[in-house]
C-alpha cells in the first residue's frame, strides 16, 4: 500500500492512497495519478514491488526524469515508514509507505481535547508571566519618577493577553500555508519559551553591567539583543516540521544573522551621515559598593583630547576642501 | 472717594517731580543732541548678493573719519568680506566705509568713512561710579535717540572688563557712544542684560585707544580669519587664566550642591541655585548652574571661550534599584549633545566616548563629545556629561559644555570638577 502526494509551494494538494500496485504515475490517462503537466511524461514514473516484495519507484525514461535531493535517479528502494519527495519535471510528489503495523487510514486530527485546551491556557499564562517579569525587572519601572506603575502594568497585561493568542494563530496560519499542521498549544509553547529567554537575556545584560568594562559590554548587549531572533525565528519557522532540522534551521539563522548585520551597517552609515553622537547613559544601582570595571580619569581625558584631534583632523580635511572648491 | 483722591494725588505728584529734573536734565540734552548729532553715525553691513541679511548698528567719531563701532554689528562683514558692503550714515549723507581694526575680545571695530562729523573727545578712562552719563545711538534705525543713565562701576562677573550701565539701550543703539557729563566718551554700548528691564553694558574707553593704535589688517577673508584666529587664541587664553587655573588650583573653600562638594567656581562664573522635592517628595535635587559671563559671539560658531557648568545632586528616599532605572531616563535629558552632520563648514561632526570612570572619591559615568571648529584651528566645541554610580541613594550629575575653547582648557576644567567631586561634606 502506498500513498502519493503531489505538492505545490510544500503544501499538499491531492493525495491518493493505493492498495494495489503497480502505481503508474504519468501525464497520460491511463496512469493510476495523473498530473497534468507539460513537463511531466505521459507515463512517468512507476510504483512496484520487486521479487523480494520491497517497494520501488522506477524512472520510465521520461523527459525530466526522477529527481530527489537535486540528483536524478533511475529509481530508489521505498522503506516501510518512509516519506521521500521526488520531482517529476516541474511537479513535486511525495511518496509515503506505511510502516509494518501501520493502518491505512489516515486520521483526521482529533477536536481539541480538554487537556490540550488546558496546556494551550497554560503556555499562554507563561508567556503573559514572562512579559509581566521582563517589564517587572525594568529598574525604570520602579523610578521614584514612574507615577503610572498600575496603569502601565494593567495595559501590558491586558496588550499581551490578547496578543499572545493572536501571534499564536496567526503562526499557526502561516505554518498551514507552508502545509504543516501545528496545534495552537505549540505555537503558545514557542512563544512563552522565545517571552522568558527574553527575561534571561535581560538579567544576563543587567549582570554583565557589574563584570564588564563598559566597551566588552556595549558588544556584549549587542550580541544578545540578536541572539534572540537568530535563535528563535528559526525554531518558530520549523515547528511541526517532519525530518531533520538542522540545515533548515541554520538556513533561517543565516538568514536573520545577515539582515541584522545588514541594518546595523544601514543604521551605522545613516549616523555617520547625520553626525550623530554616540552615547551611552545606562547606569544601574552599585551593588555592595561595586558599579563595575571603571577607568581612571586621566586616561579618560586623555582619550577625549584624542577624540578632539579627530575631530581635528576632520575639520582640517573639510577646511582645505572647502579651500579647494572655493578656488 | 476721599481715598480715591488722594490716590489720584500721589500720582499726580509723582509724574511732577521727575517731569521738573527732566526738564532741566532735557535742556543739556537738547544741545548735546545737536551738538553731537553729526558724530554720531549708523553703521551698515548690507549684503552684496546672494542670501545674506543686512544689520544696522551705530558708531561714533573717535579721530577725523574714524569711526569706533562693535565688532558684532560688523561681524558678518568679518566672516564673508565678499558678500558684504560697509556704509556709514551721518543723517544727511551715505558713504562707503572701510574697516581698519577690531577688537573680539572687548567687542569693538575702527571703520574708516569719508564723514564730515567732529571726532568726539575721549575721556582717559570710564570715570567714577555714580556718574551721570548719557549714550547716543540708532534704535532699530528709526533715528538718532538719546538715553540718559548712571555708570555704576564695573560688572564683577566674567572676565572681560564689562561698564555697569543703569539705562535701558536698545537694538540697534549697539556701537554707540556713552558720554560724561564732561560731553567725554567714557564708553561704547555694546548689550544689554536679558533678564533685567534697565541693565546695560558698555566697553571702557581705554579698549579704544588701543584700537586707534592697533596696524591696520589686510580686508580679506584669509587675512581677517588670520587676525581672528590670533585673538581668538589671545581670548581663549584669558579665559583658561581667569575661569580654569583658579579652578584647578582649588584655593578656595569648596562649594556644595546638596550633598557633595567640589571645587568653587571663580568669580567670572554666573550661578544660579536651585533645590526642591520632586517625584513626590521622593527626590530631593539640588542643582547649580554657572557660566561665564559677557563671552564673545562669532557669526557662525556663536559664542565662543564659554563655559558652562551643570552640577545637580539627587538624594533619594525610593529604593536604589528604581532611583538608577530613573537616573539612566534623565541622564540624555537636557545635555545637549546634538547631531552634526559632516560637511556643514563650520563644525566637525562629533567624536564621542563613553565609559566608566572612577576618581578619588567616586565613580562616574561619562560621556564626553568633542566637535572641532573648521575655520579655527585649536578650538571647538566639548560636551562632558558625567552621572556618579558610587552611592546607592544619592547621585550627582555634572555636564559641563565648552565652546570655542582648546582641549587643553576643557580637560582642565573637566580634571578639576569630576576630579574634586566628593561626597557627604554637605550640610
Amino acid at each position: 500500500m502506498i500513498a502519493v502526494r503531489l505538492l505545490s509551494d510544500a503544501g499538499v494538494v491531492r493525495e491518493q492512497v493505493f492498495r494495489e500496485l503497480p502505481v503508474l504515475i504519468g501525464r497520460g490517462p491511463e496512469c493510476d495519478f495523473v498530473i497534468l503537466d507539460a513537463t511531466v511524461s505521459r507515463r512517468h514514473a512507476r510504483v512496484y514491488a520487486d521479487d523480494t516484495g520491497t517497494l520501488r519507484v522506477e524512472d520510465l525514461g521520461s523527459d525530466h526524469g526522477l529527481v530527489t535531493d537535486e540528483v536524478r535517479v533511475p529509481g530508489a528502494a521505498l522503506a516501510p515508514g518512509s516519506l521521500s519527495r521526488y520531482r517529476l519535471g516541474a511537479a513535486e510528489v511525495e511518496l509515503v509507505v506505511p510502516s509494518l503495523d501501520d493502518t491505512a487510514e489516515f486520521k483526521p486530527a482529533p477536536p481539541m481535547a480538554r487537556g490540550s485546551a488546558l496546556r494551550a491556557a497554560g503556555w499562554c499564562a507563561a508567556g503573559l508571566l514572562a512579559i509581566v517579569a521582563r517589564a517587572l525587572c525594568d529598574p525604570s519601572f520602579w523610578s521614584p519618577w514612574q507615577q503610572e506603575r498600575a496603569t502601565m502594568l494593567s495595559s501590558l497585561v491586558l496588550g499581551a493577553a490578547v496578543a499572545l493568542p493572536v501571534f499564536a494563530f496567526v503562526l499557526v496560519g502561516l505554518l498551514r500555508i507552508v502545509g504543516r499542521r501545528v496545534p495552537v498549544t505549540l505555537a503558545l509553547r514557542a512563544f512563552a519559551l522565545v517571552a522568558w529567554a527574553g527575561v534571561l537575556v535581560g538579567a544576563l545584560d543587567a549582570l554583565a553591567y557589574y563584570v564588564l568594562p563598559k566597551q566588552l559590554l556595549g558588544w556584549l548587549q549587542a550580541l544578545l539583543a540578536s541572539a534572540l531572533p537568530i535563535l528563535f525565528l528559526p525554531y518558530l519557522a520549523s515547528l511541526g516540521r517532519t525530518g531533520p532540522n538542522g540545515r533548515f534551521r541554520a538556513g533561517w539563522a543565516a538568514a536573520i544573522a545577515a539582515l541584522i548585520v545588514a541594518s546595523g551597517l544601514a543604521s551605522q552609515l545613516s549616523a555617520r551621515q547625520k553626525g550623530t553622537p554616540s552615547v551611552d547613559f545606562d547606569v544601574q544601582v552599585p551593588i555592595l559598593g561595586r558599579s563595575g570595571p571603571a577607568k581612571n580619569l586621566e586616561p579618560f581625558l586623555d582619550g577625549m583630547l584624542d577624540d578632539f584631534e579627530t575631530a581635528q583632523q576632520n575639520a582640517e580635511k573639510e577646511r582645505r576642501e572647502s579651500a579647494e572648491a572655493g578656488g | 472717594m476721599r481715598r480715591l483722591l488722594v490716590a489720584l494725588l500721589a500720582l499726580a505728584a509723582l509724574a511732577h517731580r521727575p517731569g521738573t529734573v527732566s526738564a532741566q536734565g532735557g535742556r543739556a540734552h537738547e544741545a548735546a543732541f545737536e551738538r553731537f548729532k553729526e558724530s554720531v553715525v549708523t553703521v551698515e553691513v548690507l549684503p552684496l548678493a546672494g542670501e545674506a541679511r543686512s544689520s544696522l548698528g551705530s558708531g561714533w567719531l573717535a579721530a577725523p573719519g574714524r569711526i569706533v563701532t562693535n565688532y558684532h554689528v560688523v561681524g558678518s562683514y568679518i566672516r564673508h568680506p565678499a558678500r558684504y558692503g560697509l556704509r556709514v550714515k551721518d543723517g544727511r549723507t551715505t558713504v562707503p566705509a572701510k574697516l581698519l581694526a577690531f577688537d573680539l575680545i572687548n567687542d569693538l571695530a575702527l571703520l574708516e568713512a569719508a564723514v564730515p562729523g567732529a571726532p568726539f573727545r575721549l575721556a582717559p578712562n570710564s570715570g567714577q561710579p555714580g556718574a551721570p552719563i548719557i549714550a547716543f545711538g540708532n534704535p532699530e534705525g528709526l533715528g538718532q535717540s538719546l538715553i540718559e543713565g548712571v555708570f555704576n562701576g564695573y560688572a564683577s562677573k566674567g572676565f572681560i572688563d564689562r561698564m555697569l550701565l543703569s539705562m535701558p539701550l536698545n537694538p540697534g543703539m549697539s556701537g554707540g557712544p556713552i558720554l560724561s557729563a564732561r560731553d567725554e566718551v567714557v564708553g561704547t554700548n555694546v548689550s544689554i542684560s536679558w533678564r533685567a528691564n534697565s541693565l546695560s553694558f558698555g566697553v571702557p574707553i581705554e579698549a579704544v585707544q588701543a584700537l586707534l593704535e592697533a596696524p591696520t589688517i589686510e580686508a580679506t577673508e584669509r587675512g581677517l580669519f588670520a587676525e581672528v584666529n590670533r585673538q581668538l587664541a589671545l581670548l581663549e587664553r584669558r579665559a583658561a587664566e581667569r575661569a580654569i587655573q583658579p579652578l584647578a588650583e582649588g584655593k578656595d573653600t569648596p562649594m556644595t550642591v546638596g550633598g557633595v562638594s567640589l571645587p568653587r567656581l571663580p568669580e567670572a562664573f554666573e550661578c544660579w541655585n536651585q533645590t526642591g522635592p520632586e517625584a513626590r517628595d521622593q527626590i530631593v535635587k539640588t542643582s547649580i548652574s554657572c557660566n561665564l559671563q559677557f563671552t564673545p559671539s562669532l557669526e557662525e560658531v556663536g559664542e565662543v571661550a564659554s563655559i558652562e557648568v551643570l552640577v545637580e545632586h539627587y538624594s533619594s528616599r525610593a529604593n536604589g534599584y528604581g532611583f538608577y532605572g530613573g537616573l539612566a531616563q534623565r541622564g540624555p535629558m537636557g545635555v545637549g549633545i546634538e547631531a552634526r552632520a559632516p560637511g556643514n563648514g563650520v563644525i566637525s561632526p562629533p567624536e564621542c566616548r563613553s565609559d566608566r570612570v572612577r576618581t578619588e572619591h567616586a565613580v562616574f559615568n561619562v560621556n564626553a563629545c568633542s566637535y572641532a571648529y573648521v575655520h579655527h584651528p585649536g578650538l571647538g566645541h566639548f560636551v562632558l556629561s558625567a552621572m556618579s554610580v558610587s552611592r546607592p541613594r544619592e547621585a550627582a550629575y555634572v555636564v559641563l559644555h565648552g565652546r570655542g575653547v582648546s582641549g587643553a582648557t576643557f580637560s582642565s576644567l573637566s580634571r578639576a570638577l569630576l576630579g574634586g567631586l566628593r561626597f557627604g561634606s554637605g550640610s
